[in-house]
């Protein structure tokens, strides 16, 4: 399958919010990363279908997906950030509601597994509203897999979730499939950085870089230090300088910094990692580049 | 039909459900509280000369009221002389007492003795009639007023069909499921439509219902001509005239109930919702007089709300103006209704 892109711009009255985005996506989990207002969102919104972008299109095997209307809305599984299900309806009957929207026939069996696979069987007669937010975001995804999509979009499916259950949606990302094409919307790396089969990079409604993780990390490669320092020193050079965190290995304390040039004469030259490339394009203090 | 029933399922729950008790328990109230309107006849003596004559109006009790008529208004007209009389001492003041008495009670009794003349002639008019103590039924079709109770009841249970799908969010989940988009529109509205006929009409019943028990009327039966200025509905029995006008007035719940639905797919928001909603729902009925010619009454279908049906409504026109605003409201929601930004 290929999920082509085309020139994608959507413009406001005040604000661009996307600009001038290509891209081609293919079969595997796409990791959609930029900071709040990047157009994540916006695209997320463009592709299901929810908004209508200023200019461009998206096709799917050079089918546009807006001709295609039910056709790929069938083949589409969607989680927005806040899914915002009926808080009177059970697990099960939320389930079964979807089902008929989404136009499965005797889903009895379907909604069974799916609520094995997420983990809610035991509860899936107790009412939405009585869930907690790890146990809504595992119904969504369940809700979102019910008619085996092609292409799913989740939109932050990880925000407002404690580590055990952040743990826990990663390891259903990995057992959907290879299949099909995902795509995770989310400023927070840590939660894709083992998954991710490949990498987007959008800022200011832009496609900042695009690539496998080590492709994107290969990137930065001797731009990143870590110094060997004190608690004191560490935590004062952190709070003036936003490209840099502290990392503590038992009494050791060193300072890891993401830079174009060394910032300390003892400072060694790091392995990058995601997070850092995600410091390194989106920090404020402008270490940021544009995909030249 | 599942997706009607789902969505049926979701506007009424327990919360929800709160709302249309309050509504019937606030229409109970409203015929239970005593209210007085004016009249122009004595309603005590009214309910004693009904139950002397109550039946066919028949030549015998005509000839009753035209008596009575002139010996009250003889008592009046020799009042003067009395005075006179008694002044001049001509008469004893037992005699003059005696006629004091009967004079007050002539006056009291002028009034009504009036209006049964008038209801002789209506009878004589239109060939027949029944006698029977009407106060209560005038009152109930005459002083009804807008019904607020019902207006803001469709209100509320209606905003949340469309609204609490953006507020919640759940909109982009239906948005992008195969039939999310105009499936789920169009049994939203066909739920709408029947959930709206059904509250406002169970409401109408609800205040006919409380009020036959309330005054324990068993002349519900009679033809309504039998009420003077009704001869245009003869055939129609009071609460055969009283169904009509319910009906009426929820086919009009149901079309404001898809202005409502329009309303809240455009603003996408609750108190802006509420505020057009009421403002286009409520203040028409209140600004008609000031419009001539009867198409203000059909442009607004909630001018059907305040007074009963009148025999110039051409149901016709009514019909054709619902069915034409149906239309045009149910095809801005479909069309806007896949529209999130």
């Amino acid at each position: 399958m290929k999920l082509v892109f085309n020139n994608i711009s959507k413009k406001y009255k005040t604000k661009i919010a996307l600009d001038d985005f290509n891209i081609t996506l293919t079969d595997g989990i796409q990791a959609l990363l930029g900071p709040n207002g990047a157009g994540k969102s916006t695209l997320m919104n463009i592709l299901a279908g929810l908004t209508k972008p200023s200019s461009g299109n998206i096709t799917l095997d050079n089918e546009d997906t807006v001709k295609m209307g039910a056709k790929f809305r069938g083949i589409l599984g969607y989680l927005p950030q806040n899914p915002g299900f009926y808080p009177s309806f059970t697990g099960y009957d939320l389930m079964k509601y979807f089902s008929v929207l989404k136009g499965i026939a005797g889903p009895e069996s379907r909604i069974d597994e799916l609520l094995e696979f997420v983990n809610l069987s035991s509860d899936s007669n107790r009412k939405y509203g009585e869930y907690s937010g790890g146990m809504k975001r595992r119904l969504g995804i369940a809700v979102s897999l019910l008619n085996d999509p092609k292409v799913l979009i989740l939109d932050e499916p990880t925000a407002g979730l404690d580590p055990k259950e952040r743990m826990r949606f990663r390891n259903i990302l990995s057992r959907i499939g290879r299949n099909k094409i995902i795509i995770i919307a989310t400023h927070i790396v840590s939660d894709v950085e083992t998954i991710a089969d490949n990498v987007i990079l959008l800022k200011s409604g832009k496609l900042i870089l695009s690539g496998s993780t080590s492709q994107v990390e290969e990137h930065i490669v001797g731009k990143v230090w870590n110094k060997p320092s004190d608690i004191n020193e560490a935590e004062e050079y952190v709070l003036l300088n936003s490209n840099a965190n502290i990392i503590k290995h038992g009494e050791e304390v060193s300072l890891h910094i993401v830079s174009d040039v060394k910032p300390f004469e003892n400072a060694v030259a790091a392995q990058p990692t995601l997070e850092d490339v995600y410091m390194y394009f989106f920090d404020e203090g402008g270490m940021a580049g544009e995909k030249k | 039909m599942k997706i009607i029933l789902y969505e049926f399922r979701k506007l009424i729950y327990s919360k929800r459900s709160l709302i249309i008790i309050a509504a019937v328990l606030m229409q109970i109230l409203l015929i239970l509280v005593p209210r007085n309107f004016e009249h122009e006849y004595s309603d005590e003596i009214y309910i004693n000369y009904m139950k002397q004559l109550e039946g066919e109006y028949t030549e015998e009790k005509r000839n009753i009221i035209l008596n009575r008529y002139y010996e009250i208004n003889q008592t009046i007209n020799e009042h003067e002389n009395m005075i006179t009389a008694y002044k001049q001492n001509t008469i004893l003041l037992d005699e003059f007492e005696a006629h004091n008495s009967d004079f007050n009670r002539a006056l009291a009794e002028l009034s009504t003795i009036e209006y049964l003349m008038q209801k002789c002639s209506y009878f004589d008019e239109i060939g027949e009639g029944v006698f029977f103590y009407d106060t209560p039924w005038i009152d109930f079709f005459t002083n009804s007023g807008f019904n607020y109770i019902v207006a803001l009841t469709i209100i509320c249970l209606i905003i949340p069909v469309f609204d609490s799908e953006y507020q919640s969010e759940a909109a982009a989940m239906l948005l992008t499921s195969k039939y999310g988009k105009n499936y789920v529109c169009i049994s939203k509205l066909i739920m709408v439509i029947v959930l709206a006929f059904a509250v406002a009409l169970a409401l109408y019943m609800v205040q006919y219902v409380t009020f036959v028990l309330h005054i324990k009327a068993d002349h519900s039966d009679l033809d309504i001509k039998n009420l003077m200025g009704y001869k245009a509905f003869s055939g129609d029995s009071l609460k055969q005239y009283y169904m009509n006008d319910a009906v009426i007035k929820s086919f009009s719940c149901a079309a404001a109930a898809l202005f409502i639905c329009a309303v809240s797919i455009f603003a996408k928001n609750t108190v802006f919702t509420f505020f057009i909603s009421f403002v286009f729902i409520v203040c028409p009925y209140f600004i008609s007089s000031f419009f001539r010619g009867s198409w203000f009454e059909y442009a607004f279908a909630a001018n059907q709300l305040g007074a009963m049906y009148s025999e110039d409504l051409n149901i016709y026109a009514l019909s054709v103006t619902y069915i034409l605003k149906a239309s045009l409201y149910s095809g801005f929601c479909i069309r806007k209704w896949g529209k999130l930004q």
